[in-house]
C-alpha cells in the first residue's frame, strides 16, 4: 500500500479549516480576544481602581455621634434599620452596614457567597469601627495614640530566599495552560472522533482503506487535527499580542507586571512539548473510538469513559497547581494521559527536575507511538465491523488476534 | 496481463465461507462474476482487495502474488460511500491522488469523469447536495481515477437508471478494448452479457462454473431443443415429452429437451397447434444463471 500520509493530512487540514463552524468559532474568539485587549485598561481599571474616597453600599448609624464619620454616599445614608434593609432588597445597594455601636455593626447582605465572605476581612468599616475603639480605649488607659501606632509600625522584616520556584508567580500561566489544554482535548478529540466514525457511517472506510495504507490514513487525519488546533492557537495568540502592543501603557501596574513576566525557556519548551505529545496521545485515542462505533450518533457513549478520566486529570493538575505536590501527584505524574496535565506544571512549580521532565516525555512519547499502532490496527479492524458497539478492550484483543 | 484466482480459502470464525475459489481472468476480455446473494462474491472481492486477508493461497498476476501497490486498481465495494459534505471535484481529487495522482493531473482526472457523467454544475458543491443516483455516478466515477490496469466493480449497476447503465457499460466495454483487466459483479444479466466475455459462477462458496461466455452458452445448448409454448400448453406438453422418454425443463411457456429427432418430431406432429416456435436451443445467461444457481427454485 502506498504512504499518503501528507495528501491524506493536507485533505484533512483543508477539510476542517475550511469547515464553516471552525471559521466562525475561531473568527468570534479571535475578534473577542482583539476587542477585550483594547478595552483591558478601562475593563481592567474599574475592577481595580474603585473609588476608594467613598464606601461601597449604605449605612445606618444607631449611634448618633458616630454619623459623618464614615465615607459613605449622602444618599446612602439611612435614617433607620428598616429603610437600610428595604434598600439592599430592592437592590439599591450591595451591602448595608448597621452600626449598633462602636462594637457592634451588622452586615445585610441580599445574597452571601466567596466574594463577599473573603471581602469582610478588609472590610472598611469594620477597620474603621476597630480602629475607632481601639483609639478611644488607648485614650481611657491613658496611652498617645500616635506612641502606640508608631510601635505598631515597627514590623517585623521579613525576606525570602526561595531555593526553588516561587509557584505563586507562575500560577496564572500554570491554570492558563491546565485550562487551555483540558478544552483542546475535549473539543478537539471529539472532532477526530467524529469523523473517524463518519467514514464508517457513510461507508468511506472501505474505499479509503483499498486505496492507501490505514497508517497513513489515521496518522494524517490525527496530525491534521493537530495542525488545525496549533492554528487557532496562533490565530489567537497573534490576536492577544495586537491589542497588547496598543495598550500596553494603560494597564493597570499590577497586571502590566504579570504579563511581562519571563518565563524561563526550559519551562515553556516543557509546557510545549508536553501539550503536543499529550494532544496526540488523546487524538489517537479518540480515534480509536470513532472505530468501535458504525453511527456518528453513538460517538458519545463510546467516548464518556474517557471523558471521566480526563476530568480526573485535570482535578489531578488542579492540586499541583496550588502549589502542593503530594505523593499521588507525584506518581501519577509520571502515567501517560496524565503526565501531558499534571508534569508540566510540577516542573513550572519546581517539584521535579529537568532530567525527570526528559524521562517522562520519553515514556509519554514511546507510549503515544504505541497508541498509535493501536489506533491503525483498530481502525484497520473496525473497517468492516458494523452494527452492535464493542467495547475498547475486546476490539483490541480482536485487533490484534485476528489476520488483517 | 492475467489474474489467477488460485485456491482462495476464507473462514470467520468456524464457518468456512469461500472454499477453494478457482478462476482466471485476462486483461482485455472483461468477466462477469455471478451468483446469487450470499454467494461469496463480496468477499471474494475484499480479499482480492486485501480488505479481509485469506486463510489459504494467494492472488496471482501474470504469475507473481499480486502486490496492489505495484498496479492501478479501481475498486468499487458492494457498500460504497463518499464524503457526503466534500466538493466533488475535491472529493475525486483526493482519490486519485491517493491511487498515486500528483495533484494537478489528479484534480484534472476528477473533472473528466465529472464533465463525462454531466456532473459539471456540479463540480463546486459537496456530494449531498446530488440526488441518489448522481451521488452512485461520482461513487462509480472514483473507480475509474488514474485509469486503472485492474477494475473490480461489486453491483456497479444497482442504482443506476437504464440511460446511465447503458453510459456506464461503454466505460467498461472501452476499458476492455484497452486490455484493462475487468471484474464486475452483477444481478442484472443483461448487461453482464452485453458487456463480458468470461463468466465465473459462485454459490455457496464454491465454484460451479467459469470460462468463456460463448464456449459456456454453446456446451449449454449442446443436443438440446427448446420449445416456445401457447399460454396454458407448456405443462401438457412437457408430460407429452417426458412420455416419449425426453427428460425436460420448463421455464414458464419455455420447454428444453434433450435432442432426440425421432422422438421430438412424433410430439411435434402431435402438438403442432401448442407451439410458437421450436430450434436448437442457445441458453441466455439468465437460464444458465438460473439452471447452475438457482438449487430447488430452478424449476
Amino acid at each position: 500500500m502506498r504512504n499518503n500520509f501528507w495528501v491524506v493530512f493536507r485533505f484533512e487540514y483543508l477539510q476542517q479549516v475550511r469547515k464553516k463552524a471552525f471559521l466562525i468559532s475561531t473568527a468570534v474568539i479571535a475578534v473577542a480576544i482583539i476587542v477585550l485587549g483594547l478595552l483591558s485598561p478601562k475593563l481592567l481599571g474599574r475592577a481595580g481602581g474603585t473609588d476608594s474616597s467613598v464606601i461601597d453600599g449604605g449605612v445606618y448609624y444607631g449611634v448618633p455621634e458616630m454619623k459623618g464619620m464614615l465615607p459613605f454616599a449622602d444618599q446612602y445614608v439611612y435614617d433607620s434599620e428598616e429603610t437600610l434593609r428595604s434598600a439592599v432588597e430592592k437592590g439599591d445597594i450591595s451591602i448595608g452596614y448597621d452600626i449598633q455601636d462602636e462594637m457592634h455593626l451588622v452586615l445585610i447582605y441580599s445574597t452571601y457567597g466567596m466574594n463577599e465572605a473573603e471581602s469582610e476581612s478588609q472590610n472598611p468599616v469594620i477597620n474603621f469601627l476597630q480602629e475607632y475603639h481601639t483609639e478611644k480605649r488607648l485614650q481611657e488607659e491613658g496611652v498617645s495614640p500616635s506612641v502606640y501606632t508608631s510601635i505598631r509600625e515597627e514590623t517585623v522584616q521579613v525576606q525570602r530566599d526561595i531555593l526553588g520556584n516561587d509557584s505563586t508567580s507562575r500560577y496564572f500561566i500554570n491554570l492558563l495552560y491546565v485550562i487551555l489544554a483540558y478544552i483542546v482535548v475535549i473539543a478537539y478529540g471529539q472532532t477526530v472522533a467524529n469523523a473517524v466514525a463518519r467514514e464508517k457511517d457513510t461507508k468511506t472506510m472501505e474505499l479509503l482503506i483499498t486505496s492507501t495504507d490505514p497508517k497513513s490514513l489515521i496518522l494524517g487525519k490525527v496530525f491534521a487535527t493537530m495542525a488545525v488546533v496549533m492554528t487557532a492557537l496562533l490565530l489567537y495568540l497573534l490576536c492577544g499580542l495586537i491589542p497588547y502592543s496598543i495598550v500596553r501603557d494603560q494597564l493597570p501596574e499590577q497586571v502590566r507586571q504579570l504579563l511581562q513576566q519571563t518565563i524561563p525557556t526550559s519551562v515553556l519548551l516543557v509546557y510545549l512539548l508536553f501539550f503536543l505529545q499529550g494532544m496526540l496521545q488523546y487524538l489517537f485515542l479518540f480515534a480509536a473510538l470513532g472505530c468501535t462505533v458504525s453511527r456518528v450518533e453513538d460517538v458519545g457513549s463510546a467516548i464518556s469513559s474517557v471523558m471521566l478520566f480526563i476530568i480526573l486529570a485535570y482535578m489531578v493538575a488542579f492540586i499541583s497547581l496550588f502549589g502542593s505536590d503530594p505523593a499521588a501527584v507525584q506518581v501519577v505524574s509520571w502515567i501517560p494521559f496524565f503526565s501531558m496535565l499534571v508534569m508540566p506544571i510540577r516542573y513550572s512549580n519546581g517539584f521535579v527536575g529537568l532530567s525527570s521532565v526528559v524521562l517522562s516525555l520519553i515514556i509519554s512519547l514511546a507510549f503515544t507511538a504505541f497508541m498509535a499502532y493501536l489506533c491503525v490496527r483498530i481502525y484497520r479492524w473496525g473497517t468492516l465491523h458494523y452494527g452492535k458497539r464493542t467495547g475498547l478492550i475486546k476490539i483490541i484483543r480482536k485487533a490484534f488476534s485476528e489476520k488483517s | 496481463m492475467e489474474l489467477e484466482v488460485r485456491d482462495i480459502r476464507k473462514s470467520f470464525g468456524d464457518t468456512e465461507i469461500l472454499h477453494s475459489i478457482r478462476f482466471r481472468v485476462e486483461g482485455g476480455r472483461a468477466m462477469g462474476f455471478l451468483g446469487r446473494n450470499g454467494a461469496g462474491k463480496s468477499t471474494t472481492f475484499r480479499c482480492l482487495m486485501q480488505v479481509f486477508r485469506q486463510d489459504s493461497e494467494e492472488f496471482l498476476l501474470d504469475g507473481q502474488k499480486l502486490d496492489l501497490a505495484k498496479y492501478r486498481v479501481g475498486y468499487l465495494p458492494e457498500e460504497r460511500g463518499m464524503y457526503s459534505k466534500v466538493k466533488l471535484k475535491d472529493q475525486l481529487s483526493y482519490f486519485a491522488q491517493l491511487k498515486g495522482e500528483s495533484k494537478k493531473p489528479a484534480m484534472e482526472d476528477g473533472l473528466k469523469w465529472i464533465h463525462y457523467f454531466e456532473l459539471d454544475a456540479y463540480a463546486d458543491k459537496p456530494l449531498e447536495t446530488l440526488s441518489k443516483g448522481n451521488q452512485q455516478k461520482i461513487q462509480i466515477s472514483q473507480a475509474f481515477l488514474n485509469d486503472p490496469d485492474l477494475v473490480i466493480l461489486d453491483e456497479p449497476f444497482s442504482g443506476l437508471d437504464p440511460v446511465n447503465a447503458q453510459v456506464f457499460t461503454e466505460v467498461i466495454k472501452d476499458l476492455v478494448s484497452r486490455g484493462k483487466l475487468v471484474i464486475f459483479s452483477s444481478h442484472q444479466m443483461s448487461y453482464v452479457e452485453d458487456v463480458c466475455d468470461d463468466i465465473t459462477l459462485i454459490d455457496a462458496g464454491r465454484i460451479l462454473l467459469t470460462g468463456s461466455l460463448e464456449k459456456i452458452k454453446e456446451k449449454e445448448g449442446e443436443n438440446r431443443y427448446y420449445f416456445e409454448c401457447v399460454e396454458g400448453k407448456a405443462e401438457p406438453l412437457s408430460a407429452a415429452l417426458s412420455a416419449a422418454g425426453l427428460s425436460v425443463r420448463m421455464r414458464g411457456n419455455r420447454l428444453i429437451t434433450e435432442k432426440k429427432e425421432s422422438a421430438i418430431r412424433k410430439v411435434l406432429s402431435e402438438h403442432f397447434e401448442e407451439i410458437l416456435e421450436c430450434g436448437t436451443y442457445r441458453p441466455s445467461l439468465q437460464d444458465i444463471f438460473i439452471e447452475y444457481a438457482g438449487g430447488h427454485n430452478a424449476q
